[in-house]
């Protein structure tokens, strides 16, 4: 066996090198992903783990994450205490056993947290599964949850599903109305190309989430008088019929659902709607247990105006669609459109509203466009929600419909004296130090990650937000904390290192543009920090404040209009992209424009990295080569300091990578006068700023190597 | 409160003047305004508006062919819950545009309408506000602060008020034509005379 990690009370946990998913063992083996039960002593854990398997992929797509609920006994009964995540967990695939480890983040406290200390940082989950062949019924799992130096709890905890959640689905019907048919994705025509063919129907669609129902079999057809004289259905009748005929019905949290195919809702002929989750508090805003049924209108459906007229597997797909759609919701789950997603492809869009929701083109129909595109599947969030999210925000009868209160909070920054006193500290800070940065600047900062202890820690190097290891979180002038997404994520294998002590680790990371656009728009203060947790360490940053300026002119005002586009975005996020004709453009007139502000140097930088290279457009089918007497010319403003100022307008980290490609192409260029006086400045300006002498050595050698070339 | 009597009055104007292509969409401006010597608590368009929950805004359009059919294809089939800033005080005088700014929403009705054919079409809004019973006011999802919304819904006027009727001329794309002309059937009475 080889391993293993090093979680301990002292700091320090990342496991050794070499504890990073991805290392295969040849062998078949069970799969190890799904639920799994146990019991400490009054203590009842249901555990999910949704891993990546390094054998053939299993029904769902993987999340990467481990989550789980806990119970406690109380009478005879277990009473739901909490539920916890471990996001980028740490998997070892050993030849004997898989060891996962992680830290935990609570959706409520675990634990009441002694004094001095705060919960979510000080659990450390490890789990460990002996590897078992496919033939034998998969082993238990022993699963540790290290209380930060206090005690641990031990589960012996069985694979009891595959799946994460079991629900069990009842259905029934009104007279003259039909149930779901399953169908064939190649049995529509309007699909995407590339779509496999499988079957479909409310179990499959489930399942392939990683939800498995249960579909009772014992369906009742009863007549359409129960909903009263109109024979149109209210909230109130649905959930009188729900009541009357749910047989596994009890008005409490259950993973337990029933589905209902009425004729039409009370809003026909109004409203044409198909389907509804009557379970929620506009029919009784003190149901203390809600979503517990959905309905669909079968009636409604087969009018020729909605999809009577429609091929016949494109009414079952639609019929599928709102039957999942409808239980969709009796699991929590909103609209695409109303998380101001509206061109998800989920089961969760309006395939007539996609891409706009409400903002909706006159006579516009998307329906076309959506089933084109749809997998049949619902998108991340919702699949981590369904998996993972705290039991009542999902469970039927749990908490109300929308109620999505208990996600995982923003953590807080930490206090300088945490920093001080952590064996490994996490520190933003900007380098040159500066609080102010002018309107439009694209905001970069500096990680630091310190070892402060007297030993070397391995730790995994990625400290960029791409990695997945790290989350900022910036607070923005109104105070609306949100956190920062980039625009790509990086998978693969980890990387770890040893930080001997005293060591420390730096990055520079862009944060002006990322996945939600434009960060910092707004003039004002903002406070920006980071947290970062893998292998059983859960580090949070100090909070580095800033402050945006406002436009100091009418002209500064326009440099938003030919700044904030997403194409200009893009190519500062990737500091250069020569195929966005039109970002490269509109900054191209914000640097004539705007020569002297910090943008125009950082545009300059964006544009010589690009220069420098060769760039293989794909779509056009041509490469274009390097261009590095235009790079040194763009490289050269970028590195220059705006007028009246005593520094760079880039960070350190930034401006010492444009310096060392200036560098080389100054010396393929063969000019090597012009390579050892901008090393020379820099020493000098390095030397000044006090950055690491280790840097400033290596910058002198390069230039020393210079002259001593040119003496001989 | 009777309509006659109404605090509110709702105005609905085109940004496009009296005629356009039958091919661009409607640009359709709403304010409502308050009328009275008092300050008025209104609630703006919300996701359901359409129908499935109050206020509702409901839009009637009538074409050269008759009474335009206005169902979205697919009804919503919830509506979020009403939240304390969905509220707008209106102080005497003031008007605000309730399908901008907070959570509102364009009407849906006239968002998504297109004119069939070109021709002379009459655009009316009807502002409902009528439902006594918070439950059809309130949307499925969670309110996050019920006391405080139902206080404010008290404080808004049980009432229902129709705007102005707003005439459009959709003309051909092509000819430039409005079609069909005189003796159109649902042409309104006025336009009727005048071709006679």
């Amino acid at each position: 066996m080889d391993e293993i990690l090093s979680d301990t009370p002292s700091g320090g946990g990342f496991p050794c090198p070499g504890n990073q998913e991805g290392q295969t063992a040849r062998q078949a083996r069970q799969p190890i992903s799904g639920t799994y039960v146990g019991q400490h002593g009054s203590r009842r854990l249901e555990l999910r783990i949704d891993l990546r398997e390094p054998d053939p992929p299993g029904p769902y797509v993987p999340l990467n994450l481990i989550s789980g609920d806990l119970f406690q006994e109380v009478g005879n009964e277990w009473e739901y205490r909490s539920s916890f995540l471990v996001e980028h967990p740490y998997v070892h695939w050993g030849t004997d056993r898989v060891i996962i480890t992680g830290t935990m983040s609570s959706f409520r406290p675990l634990e009441p947290a002694p004094a001095g200390h705060e919960t979510a940082s000080r659990q450390v989950l490890r789990i460990t599964i002996p590897v078992s062949p496919p033939q034998e019924p998969p082993a238990p799992a022993m699963v540790e949850i290290l209380h930060w130096g206090t005690y641990r709890s031990t589960f012996l905890c069985d694979r009891v599903s595959a799946f994460f959640r079991t629900i069990e689905l009842e259905i029934d019907r009104i007279t003259g109305t039909e149930l779901p048919r399953p169908f064939n994705t190649q049995a529509v025509a309007t699909r995407p190309a590339d779509l496999p063919a499988f079957d479909l129907d409310i179990v499959r669609a489930y399942q392939r989430a990683g939800v498995d129902l249960h579909l009772l079999s014992d369906e009742e057809v009863f007549a359409p008088a129960e909903a009263g004289s109109d024979l149109t259905w209210t909230e109130d009748e649905l959930h009188n019929a729900m009541q009357h005929h749910f047989s596994l019905w009890r008005d409490e949290p259950q993973w337990k659902l029933y589905l209902l195919i009425a004729t039409h809702f009370w809003l026909y002929p109004q409203s044409l709607v198909t389907g509804i989750m009557y379970d929620s508090q506009s029919r009784d805003p003190d149901d203390p247990y809600p979503r517990q049924g959905a309905a669909v209108f079968y009636s409604t459906m087969k009018l020729a105006e909605v999809w009577g007229n429609l091929p016949p597997a494109e009414f079952d797909r639609n019929f599928l669609r709102t039957c999942v759609h409808e239980l969709g919701h009796a699991l929590n789950l909103l609209h695409s459109f109303d998380k101001d997603q509206p061109a998800s492809l989920s089961w969760m869009n309006y395939p007539w509203r996609y891409p706009y929701g409400y903002n909706l083109p006159p006579g516009w129909d998307g329906t076309q466009q959506f089933w084109r595109n749809c997998r049949f599947e619902f998108d991340l969030e919702e699949l981590r929600h369904l998996r993972h999210h705290a039991l009542l925000e999902v469970i039927p009868g749990g908490a109300a419909f929308g109620a999505l209160g208990h996600d995982l909070p923003a953590p807080a920054p930490a206090s300088l004296q945490q920093l001080a006193q952590a064996p490994l500290a996490l520190y933003v800070r900007t380098r040159p130090e500066r609080y102010l940065f002018q309107f439009a600047e694209p905001v970069t900062v500096e990680l630091k990650l310190k070892n402060q202890s007297q030993s070397p820690v391995i730790v995994p190097n990625m400290l960029n937000p791409e990695c997945g290891l790290l989350q900022l979180y910036l607070r923005d002038p109104r105070g609306q904390v949100r956190l920062y997404r980039p625009l790509f994520k990086l998978c693969g294998q980890g990387q770890t290192t040893e930080l001997p002590a005293g060591e420390k680790l730096y990055a520079s990371v862009f944060l002006a543009y990322g996945a939600d656009g434009f960060y910092f728009q707004e003039p004002g203060e903002y406070q920006i920090w980071a947290v970062y947790g893998a292998g059983g360490v859960r580090l949070r940053s100090n909070a580095l404040r800033i402050r945006v300026a406002f436009p100091q002119t009418a002209g500064e005002e326009e440099m938003a209009l030919w700044t904030f586009g997403p194409d200009q975005g893009h190519v500062l996020y990737m500091q250069g992209a020569p195929h966005l004709d039109k970002g490269n453009e509109q900054l191209r007139e914000v640097v004539e424009r705007f020569p002297d502000t910090n943008l125009a140097r950082y545009i300059h930088l964006c544009f010589g990295y690009s220069q420098a290279h060769q760039f293989k457009d794909l779509v056009a089918g041509r490469v274009r080569p390097a261009q590095p007497e235009a790079a040194i010319q763009e490289l050269e403003q970028a590195v220059s300091f705006p007028p009246r100022a005593r520094q760079s307008a880039l960070d350190n980290i930034t401006h010492g990578g444009a310096v060392d490609l200036l560098y080389e192409l100054y010396c393929q260029a063969d000019q090597p006068m012009r390579a050892r006086s901008l090393l020379t400045e820099t020493v000098r300006y390095f030397k000044r700023l006090e950055v690491r002498p280790e840097v400033i050595a290596e910058l002198r050698d390069r230039a020393k190597a210079i002259e001593v070339g040119e003496s001989r | 409160m009777g309509m006659e009597e109404s605090p509110l009055k709702i105005e609905l104007s085109s940004g496009k003047g009296p005629r356009q292509s039958v091919d661009e969409p409607l640009e359709l401006s709403v304010r409502i305004t308050n009328v009275s010597d008092r300050p008025v608590w209104v609630v703006g368009v919300l996701p359901g508006s359409e129908g499935l929950r109050y206020p509702q805004y409901r839009a009637e359009i009538e074409g050269p062919s008759g009474p335009v059919e206005l169902r979205l294809p697919e009804g919503l089939d919830y509506a979020r819950g009403l939240q304390p800033e969905d509220f707008v005080r209106l102080a005497p005088g003031e008007s605000f545009d309730p399908q901008r700014g907070k959570g509102f929403i364009p009407i849906q009705q006239l968002a998504w309408f297109k004119a069939p054919e070109p021709g002379r079409y009459r655009l009316r809004l009807r502002f409902d506000a009528t439902a006594e019973d918070p439950r059809r006011w309130l949307g499925q999802t969670l309110v996050r602060d019920r006391g405080r919304v139902e206080a404010l819904l008290k404080q808004v006027p049980k009432i229902a008020v129709q705007s102005n009727t707003l005439e459009i001329e959709f003309l051909d794309r092509e000819t430039g034509a409005l079609l069909p002309r005189s003796g159109a059937v649902g042409a309104d009475e006025e336009e009727r005379g005048r071709g006679d």
